[in-house]
């Protein structure tokens, strides 16, 4: 049957053709628009959380990664552009306005609710300067890592923007004393300091014994499809693994400062002379980085570690904050307690 | 379908009786290249299983094939090189034959499987599945991905379909290009706004054959195996297609099912092959070209050559991969791109491009 025609519709049959073929062509493409905007909409309900409003007319200039800045006194209003200074801001006891979203699994627990209820302002290196602006933050800070060293010039142009530097072989405790500083949170920082301190002091006295007998692996799924990653003595997990006095197994011993070594899932054996593994998990516990797949081979099942279930999860395994350290003191702690003898 | 097997390379001039002492020399010329391209697969798939990250003594790995797992030795040879080097097989089996399918259907030289959007469609479906299942099962994921092959595959086929011949080559590579890019953008789309769906899909992105358990291998093969008879057995009607349409059908040969049947080769080939170890460049577009150097554009000859070619190609790129980051690896799909391309452009520099 022939449609009826109507003054809204093309005139002559050619158009009509026209605009049909124009359609089919179309319709893949709206269609997949509308699949695109439904996937997405799956994890949003974000929103963002305004701080209180305004700015302290008091300045002071703090170093940065990018020379001396003038920075607010008391910022209210603080936008975080890297996940290491989100975190540290939540354990200083400040909200953001605006947060990186590198996905929520990776978000520790302790910060997620905070986390979920700040805008999000960027998806790794592309940062949406329209929302952040829209935020109108008194202060941007971040880590000077290259994809956001390259956006700091229009960062700054918004908002006074305070990276700390980056380097590789830099301690994890960097960052948030970088950040403490950029918010003017020194005397929270001490505190967090001291807490830590005292957490590895205790565990220490408590399992130094064990922590010296054993020997520990650092581990977790690589990026690159067939291997695993073995971190050294100078990462995060390793710092504080060497600060609870725990002496490393070949693998993470054999990797250099500020490295990470990405090794075949063949090569399983490395970890062999491990008692303990430590890996990184997701925040609900379960393996991060695709990291089971080495888990399923029969060449890590075999190894010691592994046959006596001393192969720690951490989601604290990058920690940008004193209570992520904490954290995976607590997780060793458990760890060591859960096997004794 | 027709029945007309004609080649353009089997006809010989001169007398009967040379043309035929001809056209035996040829195919025993063939034949003799054919079982050497088989010794070079044979040996590289030795390679395989023998060499990688972990050295292992050739004795315990023959141990290992012979007697099963006594070692942990004998588990990395039976589960992690058995499995890729087999999966490499296959998969570059049915690159390069899809290759070859991709440039008759087209007749264009620079087609390959990802020009008909069959492996951005198993892209999709598998950020698609990611997205609403926040899993990278291997064998979860082959069927998305399988899935979204067929159906980009049909899209494409309706969206350049037009007229008794079934879809014009022109216009098929159009459509495929512009499914292609709706599909990009939609997988751009989701990883951009879901960092966790991007996490996750990085791990696929870049075709690897490694940490792929034997079950892989046993679900798409059956797909894999499909395809490619459907494939040669298309040999025939794609060498008279090459003459032109109007002469193919002069010949008895179906043009419109010709293509439709190639299309869902094409389709079968790329998507089981994509789904189960993502997107690998450049065989699907170089291996046909190397084959066609040796058998000239007679396909009856020229697929099975590709497919060897092929799987020959995808096991040893993982192979180099696995030798030269030791202990780590480097993904087949990183080794074939840097290998594929200069292979390439010395065919292209060497000879002309072969007409199709």
């Amino acid at each position: 049957m022939n449609p009826v025609p109507s003054p809204a519709r093309p005139a002559t049959a050619h158009a009509a053709r026209a605009v049909r073929r124009r359609t089919r062509v179309l319709r893949p493409a709206v269609a997949a628009a509308a699949l695109a905007l439904a996937l997405t909409a799956c994890d949003s309900g974000s929103s963002a959380a305004g701080g209180a409003g305004g700015t302290t007319a008091a300045t002071r200039v703090v170093g940065t990664a990018h020379g001396k800045v003038t920075v607010p006194a008391h910022p209210l209003r603080i936008v975080s552009v890297h996940s290491w200074s989100t975190e540290s801001l939540f354990d200083l006891g400040l909200t953001p306005v605006g947060v990186e979203d590198s996905g929520a699994n990776y978000v520790p627990p302790r910060y997620l609710k905070g986390w979920k209820a700040a805008a999000k302002v960027s998806t790794g290196a592309d940062l949406d300067y329209e929302r952040i602006a829209a935020l109108k933050p008194d202060l941007i800070v971040g880590v000077d890592v290259p994809y956001l060293s390259k956006a700091y010039r229009r960062l700054s142009a918004i908002a006074p923007t305070a990276f700390a530097s980056f380097r590789e072989s830099d301690s994890w405790t960097a960052y948030p004393d970088a950040t403490a500083s950029f918010v003017n949170r020194t005397a929270q920082l001490a505190r967090l300091k001291k807490k830590y301190a005292d957490r590895i002091a205790a565990v220490r006295a408590a399992e130094g014994a064990k922590l010296s007998g054993s020997r520990w692996d650092v581990i977790q799924g690589g990026f690159d499809s067939g291997n695993y990653w073995i971190y050294g003595p100078s990462s995060p997990v390793g710092d504080i693994l060497a600060r609870l006095g725990a002496r490393f197994a070949s693998a993470t011993a054999a990797v250099d400062k500020g490295a990470t070594k990405s090794v075949s899932y063949e090569r399983a054996d490395l970890l062999k002379d491990a008692d303990h593994l430590v890996y990184y998990t997701n925040n609900d516990g379960s393996p991060a980085n695709d990291i089971q797949k080495l888990f399923a081979l029969r060449a890590f099942k075999e190894l010691p570690a592994a046959r006596n279930h001393r192969v720690v999860g951490t989601a604290d395994f990058l920690p940008g904050s004193y209570n992520d350290a904490i954290g995976v003191v607590d997780a060793i702690e458990k760890a060591l307690k859960d096997h004794t003898g | 379908m027709g029945t007309a097997t004609i080649s353009t390379t089997d006809v010989v001039p001169g007398t009967d009786g040379e043309g035929r002492r001809r056209r035996t020399a040829v195919t025993a010329a063939r034949l003799l290249g054919l079982l050497l391209v088989c010794a070079l697969l044979a040996l590289v798939t030795v390679v395989s299983v023998a060499v990688g990250a972990k050295a292992i003594p050739p004795g315990e790995v023959l141990r290992a094939l012979l007697h099963g797992r006594a070692s942990v030795d004998d588990s990395v040879v039976l589960d992690l090189r058995l499995p890729r080097t087999l999966l490499g097989i296959a998969v570059g089996a049915a690159l390069g034959l899809a290759g070859v399918l991709m440039q008759a259907l087209t007749r264009n030289p620079l087609a390959d499987p990802g020009l008909l959007g069959v492996n951005m469609g198993a892209s999709a479906a598998v950020v698609v599945a990611i997205a609403l299942w926040h899993s990278t099962d291997p064998s979860f994921c082959v069927w998305f991905a399988f899935a979204g092959a067929g159906l980009a595959s049909a899209l494409v086929h309706l969206l350049g379909s037009r007229g008794r011949s079934g879809p014009p080559p022109v216009r098929l590579a159009l459509a495929g290009t512009a499914v292609s890019a709706v599909l990009s953008a939609l997988i751009s789309v989701v990883t951009l706004l879901r960092p966790d769906v991007f996490d996750q899909f990085r791990f696929w992105g870049v075709g690897s054959l490694g940490g792929q358990p034997m079950s892989v291998v046993t679900e798409v093969l059956p797909f894999l195996g499909a395809g490619a008879l459907l494939a040669l057995g298309l040999s025939g009607p794609l060498n008279t297609l090459a003459l032109g349409d109007d002469t193919a059908r002069a010949l008895g040969t179906g043009v419109r099912r010709t293509r439709l049947l190639g299309l869902l080769a094409v389709t079968l080939l790329c998507g089981a092959a994509t789904a189960a170890v993502g997107p690998i460049a450049f065989v699907g577009l170089a291996v046909p070209h190397l084959a066609r150097t040796l058998t000239g554009p007679d396909h009856r000859w020229l697929m099975p050559y590709a497919m060897v070619c092929g799987a020959a190609l995808l096991v040893g790129s993982d192979i180099l991969g696995r030798v030269l980051a030791r202990p780590g690896e480097i993904q087949a799909g990183i080794v074939t791109a840097f290998a594929g391309a200069p292979v390439f452009i010395a065919l292209v520099r060497r000879r002309r491009i072969a007409e199709l």
